[in-house]
């Protein structure tokens, strides 16, 4: 029973986001993207950062994995790039996990220096196959800093919600 | 920690860089067509989608109305002067039809250019990434719908189906503008009624205008033309409205025209679209 609470709560709830993630990019365009800005609302990789500090490497690169091609496969339809590069932000953050004491502060930044990493590594891979004109400091001022103001703010709200989820799913006291 | 990098980690990096070009190749060149695994992923992921995209919807169109009670003064003052002109264009229209209808009949045409149906579907997630603009409509190979139908949404045209599953698809907004195969064959129709042929090839994101290229005539254009699809290319009807015009340049080397174009869809605000269905064959 334990068992299939720890693997199925973290699922169910990347699901969510991920669902969440398309909806708001919908319902809210007007405010998301304007003349010169454009805010990509990232619900999908706080909650893969959140559960590759706190789960076990295996499950939580199988996670980044699934759905990573779920995200190239439902929205974008270029299969490759978000696989590749949330397992990558995976491995990186075991590798940094080792050096650091995790609380809301430090995952913070570690986060957003995951997502300048992701951000560009997709804005290079786009620019190698022609589907984007935008210059480096285009894109600079116009998706990355706005990106990283929104999801900042979207971190914090969601940053209790998921500790309390992983306590759950984990059951044990884990007071981080 | 981190002396060398042992036989097995670089084989598997090495493999995995390979898998991922290569991934990205297929999907690439694919155009369109995706596999049964994905199709099946994708419906069940469009099912969640809509759930969610429903009650979201509703709430949108509250405070819109809400939105809408404000201004309704203005708004009321506005229709009343446009309604007046409608009635004349109406009558002409009923007139044109007729005629149109007799000469049809005449020369025995089956389907011409213009005839089409309508699939009207809704939106349920948009791609939030945004570096391609894509929207995920709750229509599929089951309703009818093909790959490169054209949709539209409010007043114009707004992009084309790039991928059909079973129950849900996406179409690409014609403000990604991939030079491969998003490219959009328009026309413009003048008063005196020459028929000025043209590709809108590009979007200007800054000011939001669709760019109208490879107009290859002497015919002077006029800001406040409609611009309208040719039906020219395999599936797209004709007189399908994209926009109007709102300047006229000529091109970096002084050969062909170009033309700003005004869309007349909206691309930011899309939540009901029309698939156009085309009944004339084409010879794809």
């Amino acid at each position: 029973m334990i068992q299939w609470k720890r693997t199925l709560i973290p699922l169910l709830t990347l699901f969510c986001l991920f669902i969440f993630d398309g909806t708001f990019a919908f319902v809210f365009r007007n405010q998301l993207a304007g003349d010169n800005y454009l805010m990509v609302p990232r619900l999908l990789f706080i909650g893969l950062l959140y559960f590759s500090f706190r789960l076990p490497k295996n499950q939580a690169m199988y996670l980044a994995m699934l759905y990573g091609f779920l995200y190239d496969s439902y929205y974008t339809g270029i299969l490759g790039i978000y696989l590749a590069f949330f397992a990558l932000i995976v491995y990186t953050v075991f590798y940094l996990k080792k050096f650091v004491y995790i609380n809301l502060g430090t995952m913070g930044m570690i986060g957003i220096v995951m997502l300048t990493l992701l951000e560009t590594l997709v804005y290079l891979v786009y620019q190698g196959i022609d589907l984007t004109q935008v210059t480096w400091s285009g894109f600079f001022a116009a998706r990355l800093g706005p990106t990283l103001l929104l999801n900042g703010i979207f971190y914090v709200l969601l940053y209790f919600p998921l500790k309390k989820i992983t306590d759950n799913a984990m059951e044990e006291a884990k007071m981080i | 920690m981190n002396k060398s990098f042992t036989n097995k980690k670089l084989i598997v990096l090495l493999i995995s860089v390979i898998l991922f070009f290569a991934l990205l190749a297929v999907s690439l060149n694919r155009n369109g067509s995706v596999n049964i695994f994905q199709q099946i992923m994708n419906d069940v992921t469009a099912v969640a989608g809509r759930v969610v995209s429903k009650p979201a919807n509703a709430l949108t169109n509250v405070f819109e109305s809400v939105n809408h009670l404000l201004d309704t003064y203005e708004e009321n003052q506005r229709l009343k002067q446009e309604i007046d002109s409608v009635y004349e264009i109406q009558a002409e229209l009923s007139v044109t039809k007729e005629q149109n209808e007799a000469l049809k009949e005449e020369l025995e045409l089956q389907n011409s250019l213009t005839d089409y149906s309508t699939i009207t579907g809704a939106v349920i997630a948009r791609n939030p990434d945004s570096w391609v603009e894509e929207v995920i409509v709750d229509r599929g190979s089951q309703d009818g719908v093909e790959l490169g139908m054209s949709v539209m949404s409010g007043q114009g045209l707004i992009g084309r189906i790039s991928e059909v599953n079973p129950t849900s698809s996406k179409v690409r907004l014609i403000s990604t503008m991939d030079q491969r195969n998003n490219l959009v064959s328009s026309e413009i129709i003048t008063e005196e009624g020459d028929v000025v042929h043209g590709v809108i090839s590009a979007y200007e994101a800054e000011t939001g205008r669709l760019i109208m290229n490879q107009i290859t005539t002497n015919v002077t254009l006029e800001p406040g033309q409609q611009v309208v699809t040719s039906g020219l290319s395999g599936k797209t009807p004709r007189s399908l409205l994209i926009g109007t015009v709102d300047e006229v340049t000529m091109d970096n080397f002084g050969l062909s025209q170009r033309v700003y174009v005004v869309p007349a869809g909206d691309f930011n605000d899309i939540r009901y679209v029309s698939i156009i269905d085309r009944h004339a064959e084409s010879e794809e």
